[in-house]
Parts: C-alpha cells; sequence; structure tokens
C-alpha cells in the first residue's frame, strides 16, 4: 500500500520538477532574447549616430559642442544623453528640414530612441520575472538544485551594482 | 486603479461574442433556406419544399459553417481592398515614419509582427484587422498628414491593444458575417446584422485605450489624436454598419477623453492642451468638392462581360481590343469600342509605348525630388511636376512648406473665378500634352473639376497628374482657401 503511494508521489515530485526546470530555462532564454535586444537597438544607434553628424554638421557650425559630445560619447549613458541632445538641438535648425537624408536619419534615431526605450522596459520585465521564479519557494529548491545562477548585470550597464543575490553562499 | 478597471473589461465579452456569432450564424442559415423555398418554389411542382426541408437544412447549415470556417480570410482580404489599401511606400518619409512605429510596436507588445498599410483616404482613421496570424493595420492618409509622430504612434497603439487584446479579430470575423447580408438589393437583413454587431460592446475602446496609455506612458498624445480625429470632415462617409466597430467612432470621443482624463489624473482641457468644450463629431462637410464620377464600362471576353472599369482601366486592360465591343453603363447595347468618344479621348488614337520619363514641357529628363517628405519627378529645366495621385493627395494634406504669397494670391484670384456646379459638368475635358511615363495623351481639364483657370493634366492611364511650375503650391493654397481638407479626386 505504501509502495504505490510513494511511487505516485516520486512521480508527481518528479514532474513537478520537470515543469519548473523547463520554467525556469524558457524565463531565463526571454530574458537572454530581451536583453540581446537591447544591445541590437544600442548597436543600431550606434550605426546611426555618426551618420547623422555628418549629414547635419554644415547646418549646425555654431553646435561643435553638441557634435563632440556625441563624438566623445563612449559608454551607454553617455550616448543616450549625447543622442537626446542633438535631436533637442536639431529642432532648432528649419533648413534641416529640406534635407531628406538628415530627416530620415533624425526619424530612424528617434524610432531607435523609442525602440531602446521599449526593449529596456521589457529586459527589466524579463529579468524580474526570472529572478521571482528563481527565488520565490518551492521554486527557488529546483533552481539551486541544477544551479540556475542570477542573470549577470547587462553588459551595457556593467558600471552599475548587480542586485544582491540573497539566495547564494557569498 | 481605473487602469485596472479597464483592463477587466472582457469579463462577460467571450459570453457575448459567442451568443453573436450564433445570431449570425443563424441568420445565414435562415437566408441559405430562404433562398432555398424561392428555388423550391420557382422551380419545382409544389410540395417539394416540404419533402426537401430536412435536407435543404442540412445544406443550409453546412453552407454557413463552410462560410463561417473557410472565408474570413478572403473577407479580409476583401476589407483591405474595398479601403484600397497598399502596402507603406519606402520612398515616403512619413510612411518610413509609421513603420518605425510599427516596429517599436512590436517590442513593445507581444505582438510579432504588424503589417502596415495605407488608405488613400483624407479622412483620419485607422483600423485593425486579424485573421489566422496576419495582423494589419490600416492608417488614413489623411492621418498620417495631419497628426505629429506622438499622435500618429498613440493612434497605432490603440490599433494594436485592439489586436492585443482579440477585439479586432472578432471585429474581422463578425464583420466577414455580417457582409454578404449588406450586398443584398434590400438593405432589412443588412441592418439586422447591423444591429446585432452593436451589440458587441462599446467598451472596447475604453480598454484599448488604457492598453496605450500602458504602452505610451502618457495619455496625453492619445486624448489629442481622439480630439483631432473626432473633428475628421471625412467621417461621414464612412458607411454604417459593421465598419463603424472597425473605425473611429466620434460619438464615443467624449466617453473616451473622460477616461483618458480618469487615468492621467488632469482634466480633459490641460490632456487637450487648450479650453473649450469636449469635442464631438464634426461631419459632412469634406464633401463639399467632388467631380462627376467617371462613367463605367464593360469589356466583353470569353463570353462574359468584364468589369465594369473606368476609361482608363479598360484602354490600359490587356484583354482591352480596339476592334472589340464595349458596353458602356446607361447604354442600351455595346458599341464598338473605336466608336467611343470616351475612350478615344484616353489614347487619342495612339498606342502606348514605353519610354524614360522626359518633361512634356521642355523635353528635359524628369528626376526623382523629396517633396513634403514625398518622392515626386520633377523637371530641373521648367519646373514641372509628375506626381502620381497617391502622392498628390500626400501633398495637398501635408503643411510643412506654406505655399508663398505669390501661390495664395493666384489661388485668390482663381477661387474667385470658380465656375457654379452646373458649369462644371459643362467644363471641357481635352486632350493634353503626352504623358511622361506611357506617351498616350493625357487629359487636360480643371483642377478637382472645379477651379477651370488652374488647368492641370492627367493621365488615366497611369494615374498620374502633372503640375506646370508654381501650379502645384497654387493647388495646394486653393485647398487650405477652400477651408476643406484634400479630396480624394483631383
Amino acid at each position: 500500500m505504501t509502495t504505490p503511494v510513494l511511487l505516485a508521489a516520486g512521480g508527481l515530485l518528479a514532474v513537478a520538477t520537470l515543469l519548473v526546470f523547463n520554467a525556469l530555462i524558457r524565463s531565463r532564454n526571454r530574458a537572454d532574447q530581451a536583453r540581446a535586444r537591447v544591445a541590437v537597438e544600442v548597436k543600431r544607434r550606434a550605426d546611426l549616430l555618426p551618420n547623422l553628424v555628418a549629414a547635419v554638421r554644415g547646418y549646425m557650425a555654431h553646435e561643435s559642442s553638441t557634435l563632440e559630445a556625441v563624438a566623445r560619447a563612449r559608454t551607454e549613458s553617455e550616448t543616450d544623453t549625447a543622442s537626446r541632445g542633438l535631436l533637442a538641438r536639431i529642432e532648432a535648425y528649419p533648413q534641416i528640414r529640406a534635407d531628406m537624408s538628415a530627416r530620415e536619419l533624425m526619424e530612424d534615431l528617434r524610432s531607435t530612441e523609442n525602440r531602446i526605450a521599449y526593449a529596456r522596459d521589457q529586459a527589466l520585465e524579463f529579468e524580474r520575472r526570472y529572478r521571482d521564479l528563481r527565488g520565490v519557494f518551492p521554486l527557488n529548491l529546483v533552481a539551486r538544485l541544477f544551479s540556475f545562477a542570477d542573470l549577470a548585470p547587462r553588459p551595457d550597464r556593467a558600471d552599475e551594482m548587480a542586485p544582491p543575490d540573497r539566495h547564494q553562499p557569498s | 486603479m481605473a487602469r485596472r478597471v479597464y483592463f477587466e473589461i472582457q469579463s462577460d465579452a467571450t459570453r457575448r461574442i459567442l451568443f453573436l456569432s450564433l445570431l449570425l450564424f443563424a441568420l445565414h442559415v435562415a437566408a441559405a433556406l430562404a433562398a432555398a423555398f424561392l428555388v423550391a418554389k420557382i422551380w419545382a411542382a409544389p410540395g417539394v419544399f416540404a419533402h426537401l426541408a430536412p435536407r435543404f437544412l442540412f445544406v443550409a447549415v453546412a453552407s454557413a459553417l463552410f462560410e463561417a470556417l473557410l472565408f474570413p480570410r478572403g473577407r479580409m482580404e476583401a476589407l483591405l481592398r474595398d479601403l484600397e489599401a497598399r502596402p507603406l511606400d519606402r520612398d515616403d518619409l512619413y510612411h518610413r515614419r509609421l513603420a518605425n512605429i510599427l516596429r517599436e510596436l512590436e517590442i513593445a507588445t507581444p505582438l510579432e509582427r504588424i503589417e502596415g498599410m495605407v488608405s488613400p483616404s483624407p479622412g483620419r482613421n485607422a483600423l485593425a484587422l486579424a485573421i489566422g496570424g496576419r495582423n494589419v493595420i490600416v492608417v488614413s492618409e489623411g492621418l498620417i498628414s495631419r497628426l505629429p509622430r506622438d499622435g500618429l504612434a498613440a493612434v497605432v497603439a490603440h490599433a494594436a491593444a485592439r489586436l492585443v487584446w482579440g477585439d479586432a479579430r472578432v471585429g474581422t470575423i463578425l464583420a466577414g458575417f455580417s457582409e454578404p447580408f449588406r450586398r443584398l438589393p434590400h438593405p432589412a437583413l443588412g441592418d439586422l446584422a447591423d444591429s446585432i454587431l452593436s451589440l458587441q460592446g462599446e467598451n472596447r475602446d475604453l480598454r484599448a485605450d488604457a492598453t496605450a496609455v500602458a504602452y505610451l506612458g502618457d495619455p496625453f498624445p492619445i486624448a489629442r489624436a481622439i480630439d483631432l480625429c473626432a473633428e475628421d470632415p471625412y467621417l461621414a462617409e464612412i458607411p454604417a454598419g459593421f465598419r463603424t466597430m472597425l473605425f473611429f467612432d466620434a460619438s464615443r470621443a467624449a466617453a473616451r477623453l473622460a477616461v483618458l482624463s480618469e487615468l492621467a489624473g488632469h482634466p480633459v482641457s490641460i490632456l487637450l492642451g487648450r479650453p473649450g468644450k469636449v469635442p464631438g463629431s464634426a461631419r459632412g462637410t469634406g464633401t463639399a468638392l467632388r467631380v462627376e464620377p467617371v462613367p463605367a464600362f464593360r469589356l466583353y471576353f470569353a463570353g462574359a462581360w468584364l468589369g465594369p472599369f473606368a476609361a482608363a482601366e479598360i484602354v490600359a486592360h490587356d484583354l482591352f481590343d480596339w476592334d472589340g465591343w464595349v458596353f458602356r453603363e446607361g447604354d442600351a447595347a455595346a458599341s464598338p469600342a473605336a466608336f467611343l468618344e470616351e475612350l478615344l479621348a484616353v489614347t487619342n488614337g495612339r498606342k502606348p509605348r514605353p519610354r524614360d520619363p522626359l518633361c512634356p514641357s521642355c523635353r528635359g529628363p524628369l528626376a526623382p525630388r523629396s517633396r513634403e517628405g514625398a518622392r515626386i519627378l520633377a523637371c530641373g529645366g521648367c519646373g514641372g511636376m509628375l506626381l502620381t495621385r497617391a502622392v498628390l493627395l500626400r501633398e495637398l494634406l501635408r503643411r510643412e512648406e506654406p505655399p508663398s504669397a505669390e501661390a495664395v494670391a493666384e489661388a485668390a484670384r482663381i477661387a474667385t473665378r470658380a465656375e457654379s456646379p452646373v458649369a462644371i459638368r459643362r467644363s471641357p475635358v481635352s486632350p493634353g500634352r503626352l504623358c511622361p511615363r506611357c506617351g498616350r495623351s493625357m487629359l487636360a481639364g480643371p483642377f478637382r473639376g472645379v477651379y477651370d483657370a488652374l488647368r492641370v493634366e492627367r493621365c488615366l492611364g497611369c494615374d498620374v497628374v502633372w503640375f506646370d511650375a508654381g501650379e502645384l503650391a497654387v493647388a495646394e493654397a486653393l485647398v487650405e482657401g477652400a477651408g476643406g481638407p484634400a479630396d480624394r479626386a483631383t
């Protein structure tokens, strides 16, 4: 009598472990994919910015500091600031509106800024879901059993402090 | 708190949609039975219907099921055809903006792919259609041209929210269900289908607005877009019925603004950026300028009459033959094509031949140029411009470069000389210069069929319009001065 009950309980436990394992894998993959999307859009912006600077340099001769800030930007947060500053300053030059290629680049850059913002939101959301899944009881037992590590800090945010991992021995 | 409430609107939606679908399905079965009864009454002996009724019922149910399950995709295509929806033009800056917004929303929403299309309408409207994993958002040229970027993003986010919640899918399927009844000669069944559809529920717009606010993080552009769309003079042209369910509904603007005001925590006047009352519907002012309809022709081929086509369409048709027969709408009998003046006027008797685009005025080469965010062909020598009608609509709708003082003065002079509506019909349309694209004669006629002092040349076969130097600016000033947005026809 006891053996079938134990077998059934063991089977249920194994199925539950399998489901949790799969959920953890899916969640981690989604978080990785969302981070990759941020990286793609950031790369796209890095490609667009020099082209836009070259296209508007002739019109914005008096904005050398803004253009230099774009060229100097190295980290992602510096590029964020420089890119938004450039888009804001360009609005003050109506003659750029007649330059179709500059306008196309501006539109693409504006769109890329929006995409980066949306992609960051999405990455944060998927990272939170993964951390929740990995941290809540009893799912954290499965996560420990299969060594699901916490997500590393995003490369673009390497200078920021990673969230403390309270479930791993230091 | 309020946002959560609007997200829970779907609670009774499923039951209601099931009920609606069953009602419309019953309508299909009843229609099929009625048709079978009529056939039996006319062609068979009395009593046959009673004998065959169970089989008729089986056939009716099977045909309605067949139609319901297999034809929604075709209905969506038919809807897109009715709207004359076209893919986005990659060379157009405004279209590129829409494409970018769609790509942004693909990141912000759970939708993997959103297809964008444009309807050549001067109205301000957008709708979402979805069938079988295909998500389509159709936006009118008027909306793309008149809304700022954030406003356009707000409208598209609203449409995307309808896709996410499944409202667009339900709307497309129900629209497909009700469409056959609308094609019947008597409107009663169509009206019945409409009244059934009206039960679908009105709160879905509110939920889509709340979702769009969640995507964009800003209720202001949505409120201002609703305000602008509610003042669309072309709303009255949207046919009644299922399309009002898919399109923007001005009568709901006040309720939607109230919800947005609640979500934003600001009064409506602050949301709209101006004092004043909540907008209502401004209907029917955009139809003041209309041209006469183009005569329709039918083409006889392989034992069947094809068409109807416009004169230029029929001449450009692959099956058209000058030695063949053509039926003109309203005539008692078909006529030889070569005897119909309307067809002769299109080509001036010459056969089309392909050629490089040359200026019809100075014979210089025509080169692509950007104007108001769209690509046109312009002559570097004399300054003339060649535009497709779709691009002309964009040029007339957009206001990046205000017309010069000279153009405004010329437009005022022309406007005072505008002919009366009676004279418009008699306004002479004569063969013009050769079309730069096909080499056939263009038709010279009054701009938009009204301003006889400003005559433009059109090639109906290529669907292009030729403006001499400075004429397009005058045309824009005329449209602006007329107080109404650009008309579909020129």
